[in-house]
């Protein structure tokens, strides 16, 4: 038994250092100079070019254009996930509601109108979604860098299934109580919902910071980029540019870019495996 | 639906009028345009365009890229679910069973969840690139001569490896929660009927764990189709010559860098109708409810 | 006077499946009703079409004398206590009792003097502050009450509200309910599953089988007189003994014995009703014998219960003795004063 037990342990910890190792060695590259990573590799030890690199990496406009420090590329990037985050737990807690609670014409049309958006994701749309923001003159704003990804229908069907389970009792309780359909929701059903919107809200801030083409296809202007358009760029400058890579500096846009959301995830765990778990049913 | 509701005519439009309006510009407007450009062959100029019927399906099937990225997009993603799914599965196992470290094991394998694919991407391009990348230099050691850039079997190999690296923590979450919802009074009674643990697994626990298996089964085909798509942008880019690259990274090569808007339209089509035939199948087996 | 009256009530799901089947009745003031029947009798959707929580398909209902049809639950003056309490469970007690007075725009002095009152009526001053998540069953069952009192409703009720709790508090709070309603007088119906609850609790038993109305009438009245099968075998425990005799020139016969019988009877068969309670196992006057066959006898300390057969129809005897026999027949004396006698078909009283 004992022995069995501990042969478990092993490879669960030995599974976890594959996860961990290389972000360590990353991080670990991340404090040395660029000429030591270029003559002896990846770094597993830390070095002590930390403040240096950190600092010049946050504070320094760089990029193609020079126009943004890596520090407003952050700004950018939790304005997207906050701004994500909160819209989505509005609209579809809001949607939701009308579609659990209210007999109406057109509910069911509606309904499968929000469904069809999990059967075509962004990247398959993506030159016709660029053009009707072009039309808009939404390209390089923080409304067409947010709004139209909130479209998708996780969140509606998240607060569905919370509603549904909601004792009917309440509701009448409530009608006796003479609450009509916004005290009810106003009174009742968003205290209720306090910890389920908590939990769609920390996934939707991780799905919402690590967001991808849809930042790079629709701001063209520097100031709009976010932390993963950097990470773009380091991809080109690294392995298609010519001019002499910065590897350093690379790998601690890395640790920035995924630092947030891990740190999220871990901070926040229980809310974040409920979210995730729950939105999936 | 509920038994009791509110009967209003109007309060409810109000309610759902921000998600279906924003539906309506953002998500319907440029999946009919997607429909629409479908059936268009434009010049390469784009000044006129004339409507072709089924023309650009018919060389978007006939095109030999299509069917290889068609057939990769199907291998890669059967293979990134099946690894990412059995080793999900065995430490979220693993896992449950250490009842003291329960809680460090949980946080161990879940935060990779939190790195975006392209960033996963990024560090995989470092690690494995042929200027000193670690994992590079320690593969040609062991004598297999790896080359991402050159050959294409190696940068599939590469991608495989990586994608299921970034998709392990997810399942093993689902799987770990899928888990601690059976009934402990259930595990006693096989623990009592049943005295290898290898097959109270395969005969208890893992049907009991249909319902999440399956789920997790669709949103890692789902996975491996879309969002791999910042990974593939920040590793091969399809690279050596194309043999890495997934239907989702095709219509975004073709369309947006490529400007065949036509054919990249018709790949769309193509796609949804895919995820359509998914979604039914979806829906059909949780009507039977596996197991429930 | 009547307070409530229900005038030829029905209810169906699109135009089919009847679940409620023309129901008129009538409540006076002060009353308490009880309504009572098998699960899928009805009796929820009942109560719940007088809440005005569900529509009424045919027929009116009248409070006070105003017809309700169309009136929302909340402005029909009409308080409610459910099965699962219903409370709000992110609001503390205080908030759960004023809630809907604060709804009604009631000024803050008044609900607090009605809060202070209810609060000390159901000795609940000291959980005003706690969440429904820290309170016991029996709590949250006051709460609810006090829900539904602080209200001064012009009608109250109750949708199987103990059948939550544990055999003993279960007791404790049916006399509550019924204390309560004697201080308070305010007119109450009542809907349970449980004959012991509506023999203690009711002014009048209404006992609904399949969306109609089987019988009307006091605890005693149902109880000595119920003019069916039904109603005899569902209230009492143990329920009626039914035995199914052949007709025979208006007498019937049972084992080797013949009853006469009153009036003439044209059906091949009849049902003859006895209480356990009115079948003792000693002569008495009036009483004649029968020998039956003993399955099991069951010892409650103060009572047995025989359970026995005659001729496939099973026969329950109780007994304050400690029965203890090795025999496996009985004798058995029953009352033939006490005897009912139900048609074959119908199931009705003779």
């Amino acid at each position: 038994m004992k022995t069995k037990q501990y042969a478990s342990h092993i490879i669960l910890v030995l599974m976890s250092l594959i996860f961990l190792v290389p972000i360590w060695v990353i991080f670990a590259s991340s404090t040395h100079t660029p000429e030591t990573i270029l003559n002896g590799g990846l770094q597993f030890f830390l070095g002590d070019n930390f403040l240096d690199t950190y600092r010049s990496v946050l504070f320094e406009k760089s990029g193609y254009t020079k126009h943004i420090t890596v520090l407003q590329m952050i700004g950018n990037s939790l304005i997207l996930a906050l701004g994500f985050a909160v819209g989505k737990v509005i609209i579809s807690s809001m949607a939701a509601y009308a579609i659990v609670y209210f007999r109406f014409r057109l509910a069911s049309f509606l309904f499968w109108v929000i469904f069809l958006t999990l059967l075509l994701p962004l990247e398959v749309r993506i030159v016709p979604s660029f053009e009707v923001l072009a039309k808009l003159n939404l390209l390089n704003s923080y409304t067409g860098l947010i709004v139209p990804l909130i479209a998708s229908a996780t969140g509606t069907f998240f607060f569905r299934q919370f509603y549904k389970s909601i004792p009917d009792e309440l509701l009448e309780a409530a009608k006796l109580d003479g609450a009509n359909s916004w005290q009810f929701f106003i009174d009742i059903l968003l205290p209720l919902s306090k910890t389920m919107m908590a939990a769609l809200f920390i996934v939707m801030f991780i799905v919402g910071w690590n967001q991808y083409l849809w930042p790079i296809m629709m701001t063209t202007e520097p100031e709009y980029s976010t932390i993963l358009l950097g990470i773009k760029e380091i991809y080109q400058s690294n392995f298609e540019g010519s001019y002499l890579p910065e590897f350093n500096r690379a790998f601690a846009m890395i640790i920035l870019a995924l630092i947030v959301p891990v740190l999220v995830v871990i901070l926040f765990q229980r809310w974040f495996i409920k979210g995730l778990v729950d939105s999936e049913k | 639906m509920k038994k009791v509701q509110f009967n209003n005519r109007f309060i409810p439009y109000l309610f759902i009028l921000p998600q279906i309006s924003i539906i309506a510009i953002f998500f319907l407007w440029p999946s009919a345009m997607a429909v629409y450009y479908s059936f268009i062959l434009e010049d390469a100029f784009g000044i006129s365009s004339e409507f072709v019927w089924f023309e650009n399906y018919k060389s978007v099937l006939l095109d030999s890229d299509y069917i290889a990225s068609l057939g990769f997009t199907l291998i890669f993603s059967v293979l990134v679910t099946f690894f990412s799914l059995a080793i999900g599965l065995f430490l979220a196992y693993k896992t449950d069973k250490s009842i003291k470290q329960k809680g460090l094991y949980r946080g161990l394998f879940m935060w990779p969840y939190a790195i975006a694919p392209a960033v996963v991407g990024l560090m995989a391009s470092f690690f494995f690139s042929q200027s000193n990348g670690d994992l590079y230099n320690f593969l040609n050691y062991l004598g297999w001569e790896f080359e991402p850039k050159s050959d294409p079997l190696s940068a599939q190999i590469m991608l495989i490896f990586v994608a299921s690296w970034k998709q392990i923590s997810v399942n093993f979450i689902f799987f770990l929660s899928g888990l601690q919802a059976i009934p402990k009074s259930i595990i006693e009674a096989s623990l009592i009927d049943c005295k290898s643990s290898i097959k109270r697994f395969w005969t208890i626990i893992f049907p009991l764990l249909s319902p999440t298996t399956f789920f997790l089964l669709i949103t890692n085909i789902v996975y491996a189709f879309f969002d791999t798509f910042g990974l593939i942008d920040t590793t091969t880019r399809g690279a050596p010559m194309g043999e890495t690259k997934t239907l989702a990274y095709k219509i975004y090569q073709d369309g947006f860098l490529g400007a065949d808007i036509g054919g990249s339209s018709a790949q769309s089509v193509l796609l949804m109708i895919f995820i359509l035939v998914l979604t039914i199948f979806q829906f059909k087996y949780l009507e039977k409810k596996v197991h429930y | 006077m009547l307070y409530l009256e229900l005038k030829n009530v029905s209810k169906n799901y699109d135009g089919k499946n009847k679940i409620i089947k023309d129901i008129s009745l009538g409540i006076k003031k002060g009353e308490f009703i009880v309504i009572v029947g098998p699960s899928g009798c009805g009796k929820s959707t009942l109560l719940r079409m007088v809440a005005g929580l569900e529509d009424i398909s045919d027929g009116d209902i009248v409070i006070d004398k105003a017809v309700v049809n169309n009136i929302s639950p909340a402005d029909r003056d009409i308080a409610m206590v459910f099965q699962n309490y219903a409370l709000y469970p992110h609001m503390n007690v205080l908030k759960n009792l004023s809630y809907g007075l604060k709804n009604r725009k009631i000024s803050k002095d008044e609900i607090e003097k009605r809060v202070v009152s209810i609060s000390k009526l159901l000795q609940i001053e000291e959980l005003l502050h706690r969440k429904p998540s820290e309170l016991s069953g029996g709590q949250k069952q006051r709460v609810a009450m006090g829900r539904a009192i602080i209200r001064k409703p012009k009608l109250f009720l109750f949708d199987e509200p103990l059948s939550n709790l544990d055999a003993k508090l279960r007791h404790q709070m049916r006399i509550e309910i019924r204390k309560l309603h004697d201080k308070l007088g305010i007119t109450s119906v009542y809907v349970t599953h449980d004959q012991v609850e509506a023999m203690t609790l009711a002014d009048r038993i209404i006992i609904l089988n399949g969306g109609k109305i089987e019988q009307i009438g006091t605890p005693k009245e149902i109880y000595e007189n119920p003019n069916s099968i039904f109603v005899s075998k569902f209230m009492g425990t143990p329920p009626m003994n039914i035995i199914k005799a052949k007709v025979k020139n208006s007498t019937i016969e049972i084992g080797d014995i013949s009853i006469d019988l009153k009036n003439s009877y044209n059906e091949e068969y009849i049902h003859v009703g006895i209480r356990a309670e009115d079948i003792s196992l000693s002569d008495f006057n009036n009483s004649i014998k029968l020998r039956v066959d003993i399955d099991m006898i069951e010892h409650l300390g103060s009572e047995s219960f025989i359970y026995s057969t005659i001729e496939n129809n099973p026969i329950i005897v109780k007994s304050s003795e400690f029965i203890e026999t090795k025999e496996d027949k009985l004798d058995i004396y029953i009352n033939t004063k006490k005897l009912y006698f139900f048609s074959d078909k119908e199931g009705k009283i003779l």
